[in-house]
């Protein structure tokens, strides 16, 4: 399969998951009067994390932007996810580089994933990533830093949330052919 | 002019970056004002028709809670009529006013009787036509196709009736349970509605969203507890209004926002204030809006009539 066409699908895939089953999930721990807030889990920036290692960095900002508004049509919350989404994309470079020995152009038609890296590497790679973007996310969200509490409760709980789904999507959407890892050795 | 070029060359993925990203906070921006950009909502052309698909399908599992709630709200609506002296509320009424002027005519309770000469007795309408009654309010019922809870500013619900069945900004919506919010935005046969679970966005806590209810019979402001999509708080309630927990909120019948006694909810707690000696009602929605499907949307034909009168100066 080419590699425009399985990203394509992929894409496609995702936001399917994304947007006809995660937004209609509002979770919410201890449903009382004085619980904590509800939250939708988000998988969609699966999306970024898994593009090509060799994408220069302007496509991966417009990929990005498409892929955060096409979120926020759905969601009705404006450029919220598009601002965070062109995040990310800016800090998965750094990431990538300081986990991966060679240089990201020495990849031709790669992208990052458990069979190249390895389940270390991957998940370091994914929870950063993830992490930033539930951090700028309900910074943006709730806007002032006047609850932090509230943020970081909120940022962790939603964090643990998605990690889990991230690990989900690895495990049923990956090929493990048993060999041994390409990338890191 | 060479230099220039070679430094956007440079620095083009931070420009790039840059650009979108501004893009992104004006859109943001937009948002924040309930008269939004209509563009990037989900009552548009495409998100439109994939949440009605959505809907479509997932409308078969949760027929049986439809169900109970029509039956629940027909029982209501019959016993109401019945209290109305059988009157059809929800149609213009009309009647043949009788005007007569012959002596031997008694009218009683709007029915002429004639006496005919032979002795017996005739009913006859000779009058115009006169509209006795009007309704003001019309529903139109309307099925949710996408809704959202978990936004701490503005939650917005997608109906799947627009302009073009007469749908308007501004209307207010009202479920089988209670009240849901109002109009934000229409496009021809879809819009978004803003629910009462919002805040508008104020600044330190403050609640831009409010609507007027009743409390046993004394008009209260009632607005979103923010965090939570089953509860409402009632501020500023003077200390010698009885208000108890169990006691049932209406909306009040001077806001000319929704229509009178629409069911809010029950007041599960009742906290008194003691900086400024008043109480603070906390109110369970009746509306569940996590499986809220069938609204209506309310016209109320004399809104523009009253929005006139009451913008009017002072001569």
């Amino acid at each position: 399969m080419s590699i425009y066409l399985r990203n394509i699908l992929r894409f496609i895939t995702i936001m399917f998951i994304q947007v006809f089953l995660l937004n209609d999930i509002h979770l919410q721990w201890l449903s009382s009067s004085w619980g904590l807030p509800p939250y939708s889990p988000f998988l969609y920036p699966l999306i970024i994390l898994l593009l090509p290692l060799s994408t220069p960095t302007w496509a991966m900002l417009l990929l990005s932007f498409g892929t955060g508004l096409t979120v926020d049509i759905f969601m009705d919350t404006g450029g919220l996810h598009t601002a965070v989404c062109l995040f990310i994309a800016v800090v998965r470079n750094s990431v990538l580089t300081a986990l991966l020995p060679q240089r990201l152009s020495d990849y031709p038609n790669l992208s990052p994933g458990v069979r190249n890296m390895g389940w270390i590497p991957f998940l370091t790679y994914a929870a950063v990533l993830i992490l930033v973007h539930h951090i700028c996310y309900y910074l943006i969200e709730i806007w002032s830093f006047r609850s932090f509490g509230y943020l970081l409760l909120k940022t962790f709980i939603s964090f643990i949330t998605s990690m889990v789904l991230v690990i989900l999507y690895t495990l049923l959407f990956s090929q493990f052919s048993g060999g041994s890892n390409t990338l890191t050795e | 002019m060479r230099t220039l070029f070679l430094l956007i060359r440079r620095f083009r993925n931070l420009l790039l970056f840059l650009l979108l990203e501004v893009i992104a906070i004006v859109l943001i921006v937009q948002k924040k004002s309930i008269q939004g950009t209509d563009i990037l909502s989900s009552s548009n052309a495409v998100a439109g028709y994939l949440y009605k698909k959505k809907s479509d399908i997932t409308y078969y599992f949760g027929l049986k809670g439809v169900n109970e709630a029509l039956v629940e709200e027909n029982s209501r609506l019959r016993n109401e009529i019945a209290l109305l002296t059988g009157v059809d509320t929800y149609q213009t009424v009309q009647a043949l006013l009788p005007v007569y002027k012959t002596d031997s005519v008694k009218v009683v309770d709007t029915v002429a009787t004639l006496q005919s000469e032979d002795g017996n007795v005739q009913y006859k309408y000779i009058g115009e036509k006169k509209v006795l009654r009007y309704n003001q309010f019309e529903y139109l019922p309307a099925v949710v196709i996408n809704s959202s809870i978990t936004n701490p500013n503005i939650n917005y619900i997608t109906i799947n009736k627009g302009e073009k069945q007469g749908v308007r900004k501004g209307m207010p919506v009202v479920s089988t349970n209670g009240i849901v919010g109002r109009v934000a935005n229409t496009t021809g046969n879809y819009a978004t509605v803003v629910s009462v679970i919002s805040s508008g966005g104020g600044d330190k806590g403050n609640n831009l969203l409010k609507i007027g209810v009743e409390i046993n019979g004394s008009d209260e402001i009632a607005e979103w507890k923010t965090g939570s999509p089953n509860y409402m708080l009632v501020k500023d309630i003077s200390m010698s209004s009885v208000v108890r927990a169990g006691d049932p909120v209406t909306t009040s019948s001077v806001s000319s926002l929704y229509p009178g006694h629409i069911p809010v909810g029950n007041v599960v707690r009742v906290d008194t204030v003691a900086t400024n000696n008043t109480k603070t009602a906390t109110v369970k929605l009746s509306t569940n809006f996590r499986t809220l499907r069938t609204v209506y949307v309310v016209m109320n034909d004399y809104e523009k009539e009253r929005k006139e009168l009451e913008s009017t100066k002072e001569q």
